[in-house]
């Protein structure tokens, strides 16, 4: 689907900005009960930090458990590379496919906000420098060659698709995550393009950009819907719209009747498998590409082979884009 | 009994010279009040760390950016130009208007892509004012600092409201904030101590507007609170002025600046992580490693569906 089309249909179907709703369902579907997800979720974090916090500082204060997209992702994979995420400090190294991705945030931006760049890779790194991100400027510079001055020439103009998004009350690198149990469990999350929205008078619609290949759209549809729960617990109901937007040019649409709620089963269901494994069951162990991010994979008994690994970009290295944005805007994702 | 502006400065002002000598003499560090004012701010005074709190803040914020200006730019736009969100941050932005020196001359050596960057990060900050400020009644968006100062203590309490509702005598304040902290209630009385010394008004509420999770929290700031805001003051102000104000270490410490050069806090760090790992199985030294452990949870990965990744 080409994005000004799917975006113009969108818009065809949703309410006015005048009916006053701000986000959730086309007419005749089902819309997610968002404060029956809420309290869910919020009796199941209470319960989970209720029954022992897993670590607690000096003091005696519990240390937030921040169950991430990356950490939601592992634990579909192996418990044990989740439960490793979870004791943090992962190392994120912005490699090339890292800095593609932030890359291409950026030219999002720039194409939203002010057209399309007229030296992708000088104004890229004018942004890169003026908001906040350094060291991803610093990475790219010491990255560059001309091929990957021709690729990231490319994709700027990829981005020119989103360019449609102007006029419609867009923001780039929305924080929307969540807070439960008093802060002691957190739901990160950032989406990359949201239109509408409380405050813009529109409705919702959530657009998630992706610079890897649309291979891996099993494991971003899921994110997706995980963006999608958290815009629902933020502005009181789902978004009314929400598609992935791959920089070959591909528009995946996804859709938004019972995403929140299937995010929000997700988030329980780990809620409930970490607690187990904090009350003495064994993480379950599964070999596979994750080893080859996972911290505890010289010491585990299961570890792969593809340990330290290289290869294509996948799902999984995908989200250091995210990692490595949130080090450098001092968040967790 | 009718307060007029004079009498609510004069009796909170009394209050604090009161405590802050209270503190001094209490205090072998110091003795009358010192040359050099300290500068007090509603995020000194509800730091969990009070050793972070008296960090220098240059060490945290080294120059302007994109971050740091998203707040002025988008007040600006907000207080003083009409429109949409994106309309008046535009507004404020291009024009320069209304913006502070420094941030004037530091968007004038941008790059017009450059400007994207502040451009977005305004925006994200004005829609979310707009949508925590949303009400029966407009608010009014405020780019003024608060400011209290009194040379005899050698003191300047700071603090700073973004929105303000209501009429003179009953004004309601909002207050912005990335995410709820641990010490929110510390810092609104703060912000309520120190409009009651700079406007010689008492604000019938502050509320702390959440941009994360974009919700609210009242406060409320009876003479009780006030008082206690006082205490505060009192409080923190001898050790921030010496300079041996103690390291509290907490879930604060993961993306505190100072966390490197700090013991207290890399233990409270390695808390979580050892805690979590303790869970972890490891094999034995040198031992090989094993296949597929069989677990619920490898089932649940094929039973979901879960696609491989290489």
């Amino acid at each position: 689907v080409e994005f000004a089309r799917w975006l113009s249909e969108v818009e065809v179907r949703l309410p006015p900005a005048s009916a006053g709703s701000q986000h959730g369902g086309a007419a005749g579907h089902p819309v997610d009960d968002v404060e029956d997800l809420r309290d869910q979720l919020e009796r199941a974090a209470t319960a989970f930090v209720g029954a022992g916090s897993p670590a607690t500082g000096p003091e005696g204060a519990a240390l937030p458990v921040v169950i991430s997209k990356r950490v939601l992702g592992l634990h579909s994979r192996c418990e044990g590379a989740a439960v490793a995420a979870l004791a943090g400090e992962s190392e994120v190294v912005p490699d090339w496919p890292v800095l593609r991705g932030r890359a291409l945030d950026r030219f999002v931006a720039h194409q939203i906000f002010r057209g399309a760049p007229d030296e992708p890779v000088g104004d890229l790194l004018a942004m890169l420098r003026a908001g906040d991100e350094s060291e991803t400027a610093v990475a790219l510079e010491e990255a560059l060659d001309p091929p990957r001055n021709e690729e990231l020439a490319a994709l700027a103009a990829a981005a020119g698709a989103l360019r449609a998004c102007t006029g419609r009350a867009p923001r780039v690198e929305v924080s929307v995550g969540a807070e439960l149990a008093d802060g002691d469990v957190r739901l990160p999350g950032r989406v990359d393009v949201l239109l509408g929205g409380p405050g813009t008078g529109f409705p919702a619609t959530v657009v998630e950009v992706k610079s890897a290949g649309s291979g891996h759209t099993y494991a971003h549809a899921e994110e997706l819907r995980h963006y999608a729960l958290l815009c629902a617990l933020r502005h009181g109901g789902p978004p009314a719209a929400m598609a992935l937007w791959y920089a070959d040019g591909t528009t995946v649409p996804l859709l938004v009747e019972g995403a929140a709620t299937a995010a929000a089963r997700r988030v329980l269901d780990v809620l409930h498998a970490l607690g187990e494994v904090r009350d003495g069951r064994p993480p379950a162990l599964q070999p596979g590409g994750q080893c080859r991010w996972c911290s505890h994979a010289t010491r585990c008994p299961a570890a792969g082979s593809d340990i330290g690994g290289s290869g294509e970009p996948t799902a999984l290295s995908v989200d250091d884009q995210d990692l490595w944005w949130g080090r450098e805007h001092g968040e967790d994702l | 009994v009718s307060w007029t502006r004079a009498d609510v400065v004069r009796r909170w002002a009394g209050e604090v010279r009161a405590a802050v000598g209270r503190a001094r003499s209490a205090s072998e560090s110091s003795a009358g009040a010192p040359a050099q004012p300290l500068k007090l701010t509603a995020h000194m005074v509800a730091d969990p760390c009070p050793a972070r709190a008296c960090a220098p803040s240059a060490q945290e914020f080294p120059g302007e950016s994109a971050r740091l200006a998203a707040r002025r730019v988008a007040l600006a736009g907000l207080a003083f130009h009409r429109g949409t969100p994106h309309e008046r941050v535009r507004a404020a932005l291009h024009s320069g208007e209304r913006l502070d020196g420094s941030l004037v001359d530091w968007l004038g050596g941008l790059t017009p892509s450059a400007t994207v960057a502040v451009e977005a990060a305004a925006l994200g900050w004005a829609v979310d004012a707009v949508a925590l400020g949303a009400g029966l009644d407009e608010p009014v968006w405020s780019t003024d600092g608060l400011r209290w100062r009194d040379r005899a203590a050698s003191l300047e309490l700071r603090a700073s409201f973004d929105a303000r509702r209501g009429a003179p005598g009953r004004h309601r304040l909002l207050v912005l904030r990335p995410r709820p902290g641990p010490r929110d209630d510390e810092a609104a009385r703060f912000v309520a101590l120190v409009y009651a010394l700079a406007c010689g008004e008492v604000p019938e509420r502050v509320t702390f507007g959440y941009r994360g999770p974009l919700t609210h929290r009242a406060f409320a700031t009876g003479p009780e609170d006030l008082a206690a805001a006082v205490a505060d003051v009192g409080r923190i102000e001898p050790s921030l002025r010496g300079g041996d104000a103690p390291t509290v270490a907490g879930p604060w410490c993961g993306r505190c600046p100072r966390l490197e050069g700090c013991p207290e806090g890399q233990v409270a760090m390695s808390e979580r992580r050892t805690a979590w790992e303790a869970v972890l199985p490891a094999r034995p030294a040198g031992g090989p490693a094993q296949s597929a452990v069989e677990s619920p949870a490898a089932d649940l990965s094929s039973a979901t569906g879960v696609e491989p990744t290489m």
